[in-house]
């Protein structure tokens, strides 16, 4: 039984003061809604990690209640920055399991605390026992893997800084990018140092914001949408939250495993994809994203995009919302606003970088690239 | 921020660098799991790491959580077979990939009750404009 995105919604992502978890819910959700003609969603999945900041758990019944559904089955999942990602794959299953139409809202408000309560509390992604008791910020975690691998595979400086001048080329033009400028590769390598080697224009912002994508079966999706978009696969798969027991740091195993898994289920191989939203937390997050999704060999990656590779007009084209580097990372809402892209592009409706798409994919990492949701989207 | 009563639970086995290996496939397993990550087997010993070893990867922390100074320098060694994280509290000048090191005992942070404590920490020994002898 096939599975369509119907509706989407999503709100500018930035440091929204003025919206709380409710509201910036209910402006994605409520407009996923309107899209399929105001129909009654038959449960709703929150994806979200960090509500805590708000002094605000129990957000399944929370949402319900507010946008209008009191009574309807809804939690919230999640799983670190990938919360969103995981989010998706708990709406699919629901679907496949036999109800027609669910509803998908990731949202997330980190800038509730002041930054240093956000820092650490992101960095509870990591392993509290054999990590997170020595001090690495989660910006620290993954500066030990761009350092190894720049080391590893001879990769510059300006090789790594040439992804963020892209994001940014890209977000600039997104009209729900938190960061709408543009950046030289000369900014990017002489920004302040956060974790060495990793500065701050190699880090995403800290975001608030919410996405919200509208799930209905087979059937249904036609009855709803004129323009239904097909889900083709979405596939999990998770690795250590320690860095340390990995066999490799160079590579995040549990996206190679989620990609596969992913391009297996559609029945595609990584040249059929058009356009693909990854999940560059830090510019090293994005080219380990890019190579377990399979368009560049390992170590290559960051030089592709130096060459200029992957920019639009390119296929794929990658992360042409600008990527969490420039569109920004609501953490938990990350996931279900990279399928709404995809969506959005595959509709020919994306209100940014526009991409002449067939088959998208997005890719949503939590942690340390310890829990991965590939999805595969089709026209 | 860690907590006074994470530190007394793991205390015996932080200070022994306690990890396992796998009577199956011979791997050293670390941190602790209660099966074999490489082979999914549950015939597991236990032992405790060397306390020499060499640098794979570190980082210098300019903007470090709450309850650690600035800079935390955080490394990942090789020690025995297994990577293993701590803090870099001796000879951080002379840090490079493959430096040698040893673990030390060092004053990392602070718990959530504002408690400093003491973590396995690592001590360059050579690297960076430094042999092995330079230092006591």
């Amino acid at each position: 039984m096939r599975v369509a995105v119907v509706g989407v919604g999503m709100t500018r992502v930035g440091r929204l003061v003025g919206k709380s978890i409710r509201d910036l819910a209910a402006e994605a959700g409520l407009k996923a809604v309107e899209e399929v003609g105001w129909e009654p969603p038959e449960a709703i999945v929150v994806g979200n990690m960090l509500s805590s900041l708000s002094e605000q758990e129990n957000l399944g019944a929370l949402l319900a209640d507010y946008l209008g559904y009191r009574g309807v089955p809804a939690f919230k999942v999640e799983a670190a920055c990938g919360s969103g990602g995981a989010a998706i794959a708990v709406g699919y299953s629901l679907v496949r399991a036999g109800l027609r139409r669910v509803l998908v809202i990731g949202v997330e408000k980190l800038t509730e605390a002041p930054t240093p309560v956000t820092t650490r509390r992101l960095a509870w992604a990591s392993d509290a026992d054999y990590e997170l008791v020595h001090g690495p910020s989660f910006a620290g975690l993954n500066a030990l893997l761009m350092r190894h691998y720049m080391s590893k595979y001879g990769v510059s400086r300006e090789e790594m800084g040439s992804w963020a001048v892209l994001m940014h080329e890209n977000g600039y033009r997104n009209p729900y990018a938190h960061i709408r400028k543009r950046v030289d590769l000369q900014t990017v390598i002489n920004s302040p140092v956060i974790a060495d080697p990793i500065r701050l224009f190699d880090a995403c912002p800290i975001s608030d914001g919410a996405a919200a994508v509208y799930l209905a079966a087979e059937g249904e999706a036609r009855r709803l949408s004129d323009t239904p978009v097909w889900v083709e696969a979405v596939a999990n798969a998770t690795d250590a939250v320690d860095i340390l027991s990995r066999k490799y740091l160079d590579r995040l195993e549990a996206a190679i495993r989620s990609a596969r898994e992913a391009y297996k289920l559609a029945g595609i191989k990584p040249k059929d994809v058009d356009v693909a939203e990854v999940h560059d937390a830090y510019s090293i997050t994005g080219v380990l994203g890019v190579e377990a999704m399979g368009f560049a060999e390992i170590g290559r990656a960051a030089k592709l995009v130096h060459e200029g590779r992957f920019a639009p007009g390119d296929k794929p084209t990658i992360n042409p919302s600008g990527g969490l580097k420039s569109r920004g990372h609501p953490v938990g809402a990350t996931g279900v606003y990279q399928v709404a892209e995809v969506v959005m592009q595959l509709r020919g409706d994306f209100p940014g970088v526009r991409v002449d798409a067939e088959v998208g994919a997005a890719q949503n990492v939590g942690g340390v690239g310890s829990n991965v949701t590939t999805t595969i989207l089709r026209r | 921020m860690t907590s006074v009563q994470r530190l007394w639970r793991r205390s015996r086995e932080y200070l022994s660098l306690k990890a396992f290996r796998c009577r199956r496939c011979g791997e050293v397993i670390y941190p602790p799991k209660r099966a074999c990550p490489y082979c999914g087997s549950r015939d597991l010993v236990e032992i405790t790491l060397p306390r020499k070893g060499r640098i794979i990867t570190y980082t210098v922390i300019n903007v470090p959580i709450e309850g650690f100074s600035k800079p935390t320098i955080i490394a990942v060694a090789e020690l025995g077979g297994a990577k293993v994280m701590a803090q870099v509290v001796e000879g951080a000048e002379h840090l490079v990939e493959d430096a040698e090191v040893e673990v030390v005992l060092g004053k990392v942070g602070r718990t959530v009750e504002g408690l400093e404590y003491y973590m396995p920490a690592f001590r360059v020994v050579s690297g960076k404009d430094l042999k092995e002898g330079d230092t006591d």
